[in-house]
């Protein structure tokens, strides 16, 4: 067995292994609520009459559970096990860890439950009703709370960049997602109007821009220099495109509005930031890179940097993408088309996903002292993810063309439904794929924190 | 009236922003950056064994299937906006 595996620690990371096992497993659930509302499109009368199995419920139940029941938690399980290395210290109480797994794992339970009832505040990304609201700051102010006294008590000095990521992440989605919910507002939860639009979409962006973004960053940040035994390109360059990402992500939220009556100069600002976003997604491409440069060998080797490498490949199309989606010419054919569902794919499973994933696998040895319970397995699942998300970027954007072509020229929706249904289809089956990956991957992961000796990856 | 409300955030996020940079700035967050760059090594993970051919072969095909993708995505957007 490798040496630093069998290092004795007192540490007992029980607070990443709690949310290993909730990302793993809610990536099924998730999943699997994608899955059938992606059969449902090809296939609508296929659940008849069950309420709760209606499209519009299952959508909300599998984007929320996907952001955080299994990519926030996955993240997170890596960050309890890094943040603590890089300070050189313990994590500050894994009891209020578990808490806040326990918390969270309360919140996912009753999101599933209220949205399939039908109780929702229908705002994108905000549809989850009061008390639920309150659990996932509170949650999030836990966690931050966690992780500041643990910088508080470091023996290192200097916070490494994925440290910065961590805890502004932490900080401004409890900040964010208290502001987004109207969380002042417990009936509603909205504002009215054209501000709550804007408000919304501020916080929605904020979703990627602020939460798994920065947690990403922060586990490739970790990750990629270990798998390549090389320090990192330029730590000066990494501060730079954490800064940079504060400072523009925030201001461009309404690019998702450009087709709506809301202040010209917001939209302005929208656009030019979202070009602007090139700065911070370049300075971390460049410094992972150049990082990984030579070493594409040692990646391959370690389970964990492939899936965290490739999400960096991902982050990459899925920023071009964005970029190019928010000038307003490109954006009147794509807009409200599958070509969005495309790219939102690409950057919450291809980019933000793989890299939780790829943390989960690089840490899990790690946090129990034994290799993984199946290599194989974790690369099956690697490939499965890869292409499904390969091909959900093609035929998503292809149907998406269709759809926003055939709008644009005053076709109706439902003349464009034959045309897109093969694309449906296809959708539908790389959905199983990925379902199917899920289970692998719940898995595995669960014998390796559990039940095994493991085979010798 | 949502102006007020909307730039009382923006002012109290600028401020705490401000600050911490300062703090940053002041507690030498940006000085010492050399040795920074090693702070992930410090306990390095298990000894890979070496690169095997197959291994390059799989990055390359992650590889051309992004490339493929964006390759798609410029080519079906150019036909859309300019062709059809
Ligand atoms: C430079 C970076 C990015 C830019 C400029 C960008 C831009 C955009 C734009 C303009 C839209 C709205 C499209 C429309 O409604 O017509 C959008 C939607 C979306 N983006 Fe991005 N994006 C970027 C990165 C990301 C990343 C990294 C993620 C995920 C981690 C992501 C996830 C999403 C999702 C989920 C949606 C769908 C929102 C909805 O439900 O309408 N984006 N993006």
């Amino acid at each position: 067995m490798p040496e630093n595996l069998t290092r004795p620690n007192t540490a007992t990371y029980l607070t990443a292994k709690g949310f290993c096992l909730t990302s793993a497993a809610w990536m099924m659930v998730a999943t699997l609520a994608g899955l059938v509302a992606a059969i449902e499109l090809v296939a609508p009368d296929l659940t008849g009459n069950i309420t709760w199995l209606l499209f519009s419920r299952l959508r909300p139940i599998h984007v929320n559970l996907v952001l955080f029941g299994f990519v926030t938690p996955g993240l997170l399980a890596s960050a309890f096990y890094f943040v603590p290395r890089l300070l050189r210290t313990q994590l500050y109480s894994e009891k209020l860890g578990i808490v806040t797994i326990v918390l969270w794992n309360i919140a996912l339970i009753a999101l599933v439950i209220t949205l399939g009832a039908g109780f929702t505040q229908g705002r994108e990304y905000a549809e989850m009703i009061w008390p639920i609201d309150v659990g996932i700051v509170l949650v999030f102010i836990l966690i931050f709370f966690n992780f500041a006294m643990t910088v508080k008590n470091r023996k290192e000095k200097i916070l490494y960049v994925s440290v910065w990521y961590v805890l502004a992440a932490t900080i401004l989605t409890a900040c964010t997602y208290a502001m987004g919910n109207v969380i002042w507002q417990p009936d509603s939860g909205a504002l009215s109007g054209i501000p709550d639009a804007i408000l919304l979409w501020f916080y929605g962006h904020n979703v990627f821009g602020l939460l798994l973004t920065p947690l990403s960053a922060a586990t490739a940040y970790y990750i990629i220099p270990q798998v390549c035994r090389s320090p990192l390109y330029s730590h000066t360059l990494s501060l730079l495109g954490f800064w940079a990402l504060i400072v523009i992500y925030t201001h461009i939220g309404t690019h998702h509005l450009l087709q709506v009556p809301v202040p010209t100069w917001l939209k302005v600002v929208a656009i030019v930031d979202s070009i602007a976003m090139v700065i911070p997604v370049m300075a971390f491409l460049i410094n992972i890179w150049y990082t990984a440069r030579g070493k594409l060998g040692l990646i391959h080797e370690d389970i964990g940097g492939k899936f965290v490498f490739t999400g960096t490949v991902m982050y990459f199309i899925v920023s071009i993408r964005g970029s190019m989606m928010s000038l307003p010419d490109v954006q009147r054919v794509t807009h409200f088309s599958h070509w969005v569902v495309g790219h939102a794919h690409v950057g919450v499973l291809g980019f933000a996903g793989m890299i939780a994933l790829g943390g989960l696998y690089f840490t899990i040895p790690r946090i129990t002292g034994k290799p993984l319970f199946s290599r194989f397995l974790a690369d099956l699942q690697f490939w499965m993810i890869v292409i499904g998300v390969a091909g959900f970027t093609i035929v998503l954007t292809i149907s998406g063309l269709i759809q926003g072509n055939a709008w644009l020229n005053g076709e109706t929706v439902y003349r464009i439904l034959p045309q897109i249904h093969i694309y449906n289809v296809v959708r539908a089956s790389l959905g199983l794929l990925i379902f199917l990956a899920s289970i692998a991957g719940c898995y595995n992961i669960f014998r390796s924190l559990f039940l095994t000796s493991g085979e010798n990856s | 009236m949502y102006y007020p409300f909307f730039l009382t955030y923006i002012l109290t996020g600028l401020f705490i922003g401000g600050t911490v940079f300062y703090w940053a700035l002041k507690s030498g967050q940006f000085s010492d950056q050399q040795r920074a760059r090693f702070l992930a090594l410090e306990d390095i993970g298990p000894q890979a064994g070496p690169t095997s051919m197959r291994g390059r072969y799989q990055l390359y095909f992650i590889f051309s299937l992004a490339l493929a993708a964006i390759l798609a995505s410029i080519a079906l957007l150019g036909y859309a906006l300019f062709f059809s």
